[in-house]
This record gives structure tokens, sequence and C-alpha cells, in this order.
């Protein structure tokens, strides 16, 4: 079997055992203020960011998006009306305008919200939308990724993702394109 | 043909080679911007190789620990010795399913296996789905770059392309409608897809998951909408734990294209409810460069295409020029190490400048090692003349009167012979300057100005 032959060509080739040293995240550690560090990352990235209270964000959405037809959101606050649910074909989310979810929480250092299964329906959602909306609590800003895993801690969903931004290329000579196969546009609510 | 050969043809468009030098230098430059702004930068790169190294001398644990884990997942897990099982094991998968539709995600593994002619001899349908890769596949031409695919070619040739396979209304090379096309055609075909293919940047041993990371969201749009995601890695992409992810995601898109992190990095445990999920885990060679002590830092590489834009040669001579799945000086190391005969003239596609060395987020020595390959491949290849001609410069510079005696001539025949005949001579004259010819040697100057 190729598993047997490649773990005994291994053990012939490896070198001597070099131990795994405890890396010391504490040296990368900066003084900064991660707020607004994360709001620069985000429009770095293509994002926006709107500052409120979560008592707004009903009226924000439904001021900013009024022509959207197919809208889905899984935020508390904001419930448009959609019948779909966790059991429907992927595929019948492709023409969604907005989709609004929570994220778990927000990296300054590069602006990336984590998007764990637990804050999904379906893992398809936050890719296929035209226009995408993550809430991120202010209080769950972490300052770098090293943090970001520390917080993520010991995982045991099936599936979570950094977003960093609507999708982009600059595939054709370097010239950056926001709106790839992805999303078209991130709006954060940092509340 | 070797490098030289191949990077005459792409010299000969002087305006391509122009813009293909700028646009590298400009990732470099974002590169630098980004990789400053990180506190500790030197000491991240530190702590990443310490973590490769251990990978690599516990790389059988590792593996085996990473399948149980995934197995416990719900993931199905295949081992493959090289290129040939591979292709196998993906087509019996998608034969197995039924499937015959495929979207793919980028993956320099399935390149280094030839994954997509094998599945197309079989009827089946393989769609590239990062624009840069989609753009080469429509060209029928192999990537040129790493990250930056289509970086060979300019706007108006893809919008040509574009017109042409697809039908469209040409849009005068404007990148932001030739992306929003690809879009909708990307679509049509996510949604119709019977299984998806990606690659892995990052398999976790403690826990069974893995990551990939795009920028477009294609990896995603592929994987969330089929009902079959085969992820394809090499034996190399294993890490210790999850928290290493922090270090190595703060590495990788900042080196590659100078951005803190790509808009998606996905994070796979188990497949979605009612769908599969395997992981093919190749060899394809990598265990036996790892028992050649000299090379074996190679295999720290996380393909992030940073000593492509910075090496000189590259930028000047393009990806085509060096004939090998990965290119650039990651890929003159790698390719002597699985078919020396085929890539001997990679490793002095170089000038050892260190450049690559220097930025390698992983810290592999690269430009020790293209030296390297250089002493293992030059006794090989016929270098007679270079040894005659080392010989007779020996003995000249060795006998004060022959020195003299070749001066004179030298000078003699750099005074009166044609520049162009004189260049031609050997490979080095080309493209170089010969030296002006003093009025009066430094040794007649001496002798006169010591006398008085």
């Amino acid at each position: 079997m190729s598993k047997n032959e490649i773990i005994a060509s291994i053990r012939r080739n490896k070198p001597s055992l070099i131990e795994l040293e405890l890396p010391d995240y504490q040296q990368f550690r900066e003084d900064i203020d991660t707020v607004s560090l994360f709001k620069q990352q985000v429009n770095e990235a293509g994002g926006s960011v709107i500052e409120c209270n979560r008592g707004d964000i009903e009226k924000i959405l439904s001021d900013n998006y009024q022509n959207v037809s197919e809208v889905y959101s899984l935020i508390d606050e904001f419930n448009p009306l959609d019948n779909r649910s966790a059991d429907d074909e992927p595929s019948e989310y492709k023409n969604l305008d907005l989709v609004v979810l929570n994220g778990k929480f927000g990296v300054a250092e590069n602006g990336a919200i984590w998007v764990p299964d637990s804050n999904l329906s379906q893992r398809i959602i936050p890719f296929i939308t035209r226009n995408l909306v993550l809430v991120v609590l202010q209080m769950s800003l972490v300052a770098n990724m090293h943090d970001a895993y520390t917080e993520i801690g010991k995982f045991s969903e099936g599936f979570g993702v950094f977003i960093a931004g609507p999708s982009k290329t600059a595939d054709i000579e370097q010239s950056l394109v926001i709106g790839a196969q992805g999303p078209l546009s991130l709006t954060v609510f940092l509340v | 043909m070797s490098h030289p050969k191949l990077a005459n043809i792409f010299l000969k468009n002087e305006d391509r080679v122009n813009w293909h030098d700028k646009a590298l230098w400009f990732v470099r430059e974002k590169r630098d911007v980004a990789v400053n702004k990180v506190k500790g930068w030197e000491e991240l790169r530190e702590v990443a190789a310490s973590i490769k190294s251990n990978v690599l001398s516990n790389l059988d644990n590792y593996l085996l620990q990473f399948e149980e884990n995934a197995i416990r997942n719900g993931i199905k897990v295949h081992w493959a010795m090289n290129a040939t099982e591979h292709n196998e094991i993906v087509l019996k998968i998608l034969q197995e399913n039924g499937a015959k539709h495929i979207v793919k995600s980028k993956s320099m593994l399935t390149e280094e296996c030839g994954l997509n002619p094998y599945l197309e001899k079989s009827g089946i349908e393989v769609i590239d789905t990062d624009l840069g890769e989609r753009i080469v596949q429509l060209a029928n031409e192999p990537p040129s770059h790493i990250v930056l695919p289509a970086i060979h070619k300019r706007k108006e040739e893809i919008d040509a392309l574009f017109v042409e396979k697809w039908g469209i209304k040409g849009g005068n090379g404007n990148a932001e409608y030739l992306t929003r096309e690809a879009r909708k055609h990307l679509r049509e075909k996510f949604l119709i897809a019977d299984a998806a293919i990606t690659g892995v940047n990052f398999a976790i041993a403690e826990n069974g998951g893995f990551v990939v990371c795009t920028n477009e969201g294609n990896a995603d749009m592929g994987t969330h909408l089929a009902n079959i995601h085969i992820a394809c890695m090499g034996i190399e992409k294993i890490i210790p734990e999850m928290e290493h992810l922090g270090v190595f995601l703060r590495l990788l898109a900042r080196s590659a294209t100078g951005q803190p992190i790509t808009a998606y990095s996905s994070h796979f445990f188990k497949p979605r409810p009612g769908t599969q999920l395997h992981v093919v885990i190749v060899d394809n060679g990598r265990s036996q460069l790892l028992g050649r002590p000299e090379f074996r830092k190679s295999l720290h590489c996380i393909r992030c295409g940073a000593c492509l834009n910075t090496c000189p040669v590259f930028r000047k001579t393009g990806g085509y020029s060096y004939e090998s799945v990965i290119p650039g000086p990651i890929g003159s190391i790698l390719g002597p190490g699985t078919d020396m005969e085929k890539y001997n003239s990679l490793p002095f596609a170089s000038t050892l400048c260190g450049s690559c060395t220097d930025v390698c987020p992983v810290k592999i020595d690269i430009h020790s090692q293209l030296y390297k390959w250089r002493q293992i491949i030059s006794p090989k290849k016929g270098t007679s003349i270079k040894k005659l001609a080392a010989r007779v410069t020996g003995n000249i510079l060795g006998n004060p009167k022959l020195f003299r005696l070749s001066a004179t001539i030298g000078t003699v025949l750099l005074r009166y012979l044609p520049g162009s005949l004189m260049k031609n001579l050997t490979a080095w004259g080309k493209g170089r300057e010969l030296p002006k010819v003093p009025k009066q040697r430094f040794r007649d100057w001496y002798i006169k100005n010591r006398k008085e």
C-alpha cells in the first residue's frame, strides 16, 4: 500500500528529531489601537466600516439597501421575510443580493473576521451573495493572528473562515478589481 | 530546451519584458511595505523556519496523526506515491460518483501531476476557477507564475481571448469589465459542478483540518456548492498545531502580494452534512528529497512566489523560460531534484545575488542551494572548454612574460577588431559592452612615473 511505502520512505530519509520549540508570541505584541487599526485594515481590504449601536442596525440596513430583492439575515435585529431553510440545496441561494451575519471576532492587524459554521446556516451564503454585511462587536477585536488562534482555541466545528474584505482579483495586468467570484462588497457593522 | 534558449524567445519582445519586469517589481515593493509594518518580521520568519524543521524531522508521525484525526472527522484520506497514482485516485472518486463537471481552484500540486489533461481524457470537464488560471486554461497554456498565473499576458490579449472563447463583446482590455464577464461565466460552472477540487495551503496534524487561501472566493464557491470536495496536498504541507497557522497566515499573503491576509482563509474540518470530503496525500519524490540534507530545506516552501517576484532573472525572462511546473528560484532548486537531466540549466538561471533567500518567509537558503546544484551538475555537463580556458588563464597569469605578451595582443585586438566580432565570441560578450582601450597601459605609466 502506498501509505506504508510513503511512511517507510520518510522514516528512511528524515533527519533526526528537531524539537518543536514553543514560539514566544509575546515578542510580536504591539501597542496598538485595535479599533482604529481594524477599521483601517477593513478599508484597505476594500470593505467599509459603519460604527453604530446594535439598535440602529435595522434602520441603517433598510436605508442603505432599498433596491435589493433577495435578503437573508441571521442576526436577531434584522428579520427580512425569507422561507429558506438549512436543508435547502446551496444553489437555492444563487440570487441573494444581501446577506447579514454575525462575525465571531475581528483581527486588527489585517481586518479579518472569523465566521465559523455556528454563525452560518449554510456554508455557501457569505460567498454566493452579492453584498455581505458582517456584524462585529468592538470588544471582540484582537490584535493579531496569534491572539486570533488563542481566541478560537480548541475548534470542534466543521468549517470556519477568516473573511478580509470583499472578493477581489488582480489577475489581469495587476489591476485590482473588487468583486471576483464571491461578494462584490463587504460592510462591517462595528457595534 | 535550456533556460537561455527559452529566455531568448521571451526577450524578443522588449516591451513585454520591460512590462513584466516592472509589474513583478511592483509586487515586490508592495511586499516590502507590508513586511515593514510587522513588528518582529525576522523573528516571525525564524519561528516559521523552526516549525518547518521540526515538521520535516517528524513528518511520518504528523501525517499519521493528521490522517487519524481527519478520519475521525469524517474525511476520507488517500495516499499517492506518485503523480499517476494521484490522478487515478481522483478519477476513481469522480467516476464512482458519476461526476462529470469539475471546478478546480488553484493547486500547483495538480499542475505537477498533470491532473487536468488526465481527467479530460476520460471525458470529464475540468474548469479552473481562479481568474488567472482560467485565462491560461482558455489559452491552452500552463501558468507562468505560481501566484499570478497570467502575469505574462497583456490585457488586450485577454480581451481577445474572452471574445474568441465566450463570444462576448470586447471591452478594450478594461480589467473590471473582463473580470465581471469571467464572474458570469464561472457562476454557471459553479452552479452545475458535481465536484470541486482544491489544493491545500496548510494541513493541521493535531486536529485533521486543513486551510485553503484565496482572494477570489473561488475555492469556497466550488466546495460549498458541489457535493464532493477533493483536496490534494503534498506531504510537506503539514503543520503540527492549529496555533501555528497564526505564524504562517501572517507570512503567506504579505510575502505573496503584500496583503496582510488573503480575502478568504477557509478552514475545513468536516464534510458539509450529506456530502463527501476527500484528502489525497501525495509524495511524488518529496520523501526522496527529504533524504538529501543539502536540499532538504526546499521542502519548507509555502508557495508564496516572493522569490519569483524579486529575482532579476525571473523578472526579465518570464516563467516559461524555466519549463518546470514551479518556475523561478525555488523552481530552480526543486526542478533538478526531480529530474536533473531535464532541468540542468535552471541552477544557472541566477545571478546568485541572494535576494530570493532574503525574502523567503520560511528561510530556505535558495541561492546557496542553487550554487550547490551547480557543483553537482557542472562536472557532469560537458564543461571541458571551461576547464581548458581556466587552465590556459592560470598559465598566463602565472607567467609574467606570457602575461605581458597576451596583454599586448589583447590591447591590439580590442583596438583594431570590430566590436561586433569580439562580442559574439562568447556568451558573456552578447549584450555587454567591451571596455574602452586606454591610451596608456598601467605598466607603462608605472615604469615612467617611478623613473621620474
